[in-house]
């Protein structure tokens, strides 16, 4: 009788344990022929390895979109087949991932017969607010490479205002701008420190360098220092990591770029270790992020931990744990090392200001968020000024190491960051930007004719600190 | 609604049941594996293994007849399971490993068939469970140091998960079946069981398409002192 009984309850548990559903694959690089197969595979794709749903679909309006774009797609056919259905599609897609709240999303979309999109939804924010219709700005992201603009984007701070035009415009290099003047210009081959910023109202002893060769990519750096002793850093991305590892592996071996680029780091990390020692004066930092398109977190230890008198605890960080949308781990500490000298931070204690522009993004907005949480953990005197950021922050990084992120089904490619960010105090800035202390407008006639008002206003901030 | 009616009836009966005689009345705690189920979304690098954590338990059991029970009572139990985001073996790094546990509060109901005598008896058992999580938590090693940051920080962390009532689904329910053996010792009889848990409810709501549904199966060894506070049966 027992033996009986056990056996009917083990053949029960044999017989409920196929109640789970079957396990489905998600095939990760189908052959893809239709619209509507290419939608399916995108769309799970998205589920997967998309990370900022907590904000794009909170109330599950991610299904919606499948419901209402899946039929669609089944009528456009083949890919291919026709230029308007293909069209018509690409422009579903494109109304799809414009409101995004990612900002380092790029959805790339192509018929193969010509028709091609490169849909950011960062360009989509900056675009609109330019005054561009949708219409025109889903024309701007298709087919043509490069990309052309509206002259209202063509004259925005997202498109103008860079660490090569303020160098060019502001401090008066002339023919700086543009990856052949740059080379022609100011390579290092003609080494030192640069001598032709004319309009020293804004820096005294300036140094810097630009570099536009194809091995290395258009890259600016510029440090310089006031008449009443006001740092300035100007650079165009975070990318000074692989110069200075270039150049400390490397020795007289290392590219000319990198080795220039290792005096100017070090020049901007011994300013502020001379004030720590008490060996010079410093009056306050200006930190210029604008245009800057963000790159590698390794260099904050290079920029920002000079200033830190312990590890800081900037922003906080989580990663997708399944391919559901909203399973998530903990939120974790993102820190920056604390390297100020004898652990002062005696450099906190000066007026600082942090100029920003809708293109400052990633390690731009981190960096931001660093000298925010600066402020807000030890009181510093920090002041965000000019436009409001471009609202992308959540980390990048291989597919591989973190199961989330980049993306690729057929030939279409989907980049997106693959962990979410948010600052110390919960706030997600994603697809939304930091909003400045001190909001600057930008006025493109001017800036293009050397006056650079949210610059000034930053020396003006500085200097109604210091006295 | 529903399910708060079921764990009220799941609570209730075994109380009805210590309102009749030949009740055994005890305490009871051990250690339980967890076996991670997950129904696709599989990663090359992002892999899954057997977690460890711990049970206690206030058991019920009401002995019909020399041969005959029904075991129930109320259970805390950590469902865990251990996830690795580790590229190294394809070059990589060991990016994140975690441990996770899912609390619960669970009532298990089960009928249990026994063969021994009066000193001495094995037992085997089948039945069902019903709870509600209440609790998840995360411990591990977030590996940033030259990925994120440059900061040599203590890479082991801990913490509660924040449970989404509309994401995360706080009901459990699931087929049980065990195996033990009791002795007589003092006023009360000492049980050494094992029980295999399997669980029809995922961790997630079915709030998206294409769900990938994840269960967490549990292997528990135990061991308990019960005593007679019925009819002495």
């Amino acid at each position: 009788m027992i033996r009986k009984a056990f056996l009917i309850a083990f053949a029960a548990l044999l017989l409920l344990s196929g109640c789970r559903p079957g396990i489905t694959m998600r095939d990760g690089n189908p052959e893809i022929t239709t619209w509507a197969g290419f939608f399916s595979s995108w769309w799970s794709g998205m589920n997967a390895n998309y990370v900022f749903w907590d904000l794009d679909s909170p109330g599950n309006e991610w299904d919606t979109v499948y419901e209402e774009t899946l039929p669609k797609m089944e009528r456009y056919g083949v890919i291919g087949s026709s230029a308007a259905s293909d069209k018509a599609a690409i422009r579903d897609l494109y109304d799809i991932v414009k409101t995004l709240k990612d900002g380092h999303y790029v959805l790339t979309i192509s018929n193969g017969k010509g028709i091609t999109g490169n849909f950011r939804p960062v360009y989509c924010r900056v675009m609109r607010n330019a005054g561009m219709t949708d219409d025109e700005i889903f024309e701007a992201q298709l087919t043509p490479s490069p990309e052309t603009y509206s002259r209202l984007i063509e004259e925005s701070d997202f498109h103008s205002e860079n660490t090569a035009a303020i160098m060019e415009r502001v401090f008066g290099i002339a023919g700086a701008s543009g990856t052949a003047g740059l080379s022609r210009g100011f390579g290092p081959a003609e080494g030192g420190p640069a001598h032709y910023f004319s309009r020293a109202g804004y820096v005294k002893t300036p140094s810097g360098l630009m570099i536009g060769e194809e091995s290395v990519g258009d890259f600016s750096l510029f440090v310089g220092m006031t008449d009443d002793d006001i740092l300035y850093l100007g650079f165009s991305g975070f990318s000074l990591s692989a110069f200075v590892d270039d150049a400390t592996q490397n020795g007289d071996d290392a590219d000319a770029w990198s080795l220039r680029v290792y005096d100017l780091v070090k020049e901007y990390a011994s300013i502020i270790l001379d004030y720590e020692n008490g060996k010079a004066d410093l009056g306050g930092i200006i930190i210029d992020l604008r245009g800057n398109g963000g790159g590698d977190p390794m260099d904050f230890s290079l920029l920002w931990s000079p200033l830190l008198p312990e590890d800081l605890t900037v922003a906080r960080i989580r990663i997708k744990t399944s391919d559901n949308r909203l399973s998530y781990s903990l939120w974790h500490d993102m820190e920056i090392e604390g390297r100020s000298a004898n652990g002062s931070g005696k450099a906190l204690k000066l007026p600082i200001a942090v100029l920003v522009n809708p293109r400052s993004v990633s390690c731009s907005e981190i960096s931001t968020m660093a000298f925010m949480a600066m402020r807000d953990t030890y009181g510093a005197d920090v002041r965000i000024i000019g436009g409001t950021t471009a609202g992308g922050n959540g980390p990048l990084a291989a597919n591989e190491i973190l199961n989330a992120g980049t993306f690729q089904v057929g030939e279409s490619r989907t980049r997106c960051a693959g962990i979410e960010l948010r600052y110390i105090d919960g706030r997600s800035f994603e697809g939304i930007g930091i909003a400045p202390d001190i909001p600057v407008s930008f006025n493109y006639g001017s800036f293009m004719s050397g006056t650079d008002a949210r610059l000034r206003v930053a020396f003006d901030s500085i200097r109604s600190r210091m006295y | 609604m529903r399910k708060a009616s079921l764990l009220l009836l799941a609570i209730l009966l075994p109380l009805s049941l210590y309102a009749s005689s030949g009740l055994n009345v005890g305490i009871e705690g051990g250690y339980t594996m967890g076996f991670y189920d997950q129904r696709g979304g599989e990663r090359p690098f992002r892999e899954f293994s057997m977690g460890h954590a711990f049970e206690l338990a206030i058991p019920v059991e009401y002995r019909v007849n020399g041969w005959f029970s029904v075991a129930s009572g109320l259970r805390y139990i950590g469902k865990p399971y251990n996830m690795a985001e580790d590229t190294t073996a394809a070059g990589g790094f060991d990016f994140y490993s975690s441990r996770n546990v899912s609390h619960f509060l669970e009532v298990p109901v089960s009928a249990r068939f026994s063969l021994g005598n009066g000193t001495m008896r094995g037992f085997l058992g089948a039945g069902a469970c019903i709870g509600v999580r209440f609790l998840s938590t995360e411990s591990g090693r977030l590996n940033s140091q030259g990925f994120l940051t440059t900061a040599g920080t203590d890479p082991g962390f801990w913490g509660a998960s924040e449970l989404n009532p509309s994401s995360d689904n706080l009901f459990d329910a699931g087929l049980l079946a065990e195996a033990g053996f009791g002795c007589r010792l003092g006023g009360g009889e000492l049980i050494i069981s094992a029980r295999y848990q399997y669980s029809f409810t995922s961790l997630d709501r079915e709030y998206q398409k294409g769900l990938v549904y994840r269960y967490i199966d549990t292997l528990s060894v135990t061991a308990g002192y019960s005593f007679s506070i019925g009819g002495g049966k």
